[in-house]
């Protein structure tokens, strides 16, 4: 499935649109993000963590105190999340 | 998870999207009289009926902000106002945001958010939904998505 969505994105060369509900997701993550240079990431994203996951994670970057890069946060609180469930 | 209503409305029909979280469960179309007191009748009746069918915790709606669309925006003001007394939270959202959040870079054109909403349930290209329900489709996934965010 992955390799799927990198075919997507490489056949889409720029463009994105997307093809599931959860490929809508991380697209909105991505933009909420400021990140959408780093869709592919997200699609896999909602790939492998459950969506309150990747939501929890979300409202943890964009809480009240915090600045600068968000997308950072949203990908340490996913891979600290992980790790705890390992 | 949360149940919601989305509906597009138009000068002769208002098409029905209803979803349970971001899981589209049903789609429909209620054409609507020419006849001004007619329509805005069936309409309200129609819109009152689902709330109380369905005990939807949202309904969505698209904003109308462009000039020349006086029957449409007429036909929304008086369903949000139908709805007011139900208790049921109406979300109102404006074409732009649907683009912006359909496609990267943004979309630019209906045809383009249909052509997507389609491509995301394959089912809303048979001949029986038309372009309003993909609208509502749409607005339905829209609204339910930036719930998980906020909610």
């Amino acid at each position: 499935m992955s390799t799927n969505i990198l075919e997507h994105m490489a056949a889409a060369r720029g463009p994105f649109r997307p093809r599931t509900t959860e490929e809508f997701l991380a697209l909105q993550i991505a933009r909420k993000l400021n990140d959408l240079p780093g869709i592919p990431l997200y699609l896999k994203l909602v790939e492998r963590h459950s969506r309150d996951a990747l939501i929890e994670a979300f409202r943890a970057a964009v809480s009240d105190g915090h600045t600068g890069d968000m997308a950072a946060r949203f990908h340490k609180t996913l891979a600290r999340h992980r790790e705890e469930a390992a | 998870m949360n149940s919601l209503i989305a509906i597009r409305i138009d000068r002769r029909a208002l098409a029905v999207a209803m979803f349970n979280g971001t899981h589209l469960v049903q789609c429909q179309t209620r054409h609507l009289s020419s006849r001004v007191g007619q329509a805005n009748d069936s309409a309200n009746a129609f819109v009152k009926w689902l709330v109380v069918q369905h005990s939807p915790q949202g309904v969505a709606l698209e904003r109308l902000e462009g000039p020349g669309e006086y029957r449409r925006l007429a036909l929304t003001k008086m369903l949000i106002e139908a709805l007011r007394p139900e208790g049921v939270p109406v979300f109102e959202v404006v074409k732009l945001e649907l683009f912006d959040a359909f496609g990267c870079p943004p979309l630019s054109t209906r045809k383009t958010l249909r052509e997507v909403v389609v491509t995301v349930w394959p089912v809303l290209a048979a001949r029986e939904f038309n372009g309003l329900v993909q609208d509502a489709a749409a607005l339905g996934l829209y609204v339910q998505t930036e719930r998980l965010f906020s909610s």
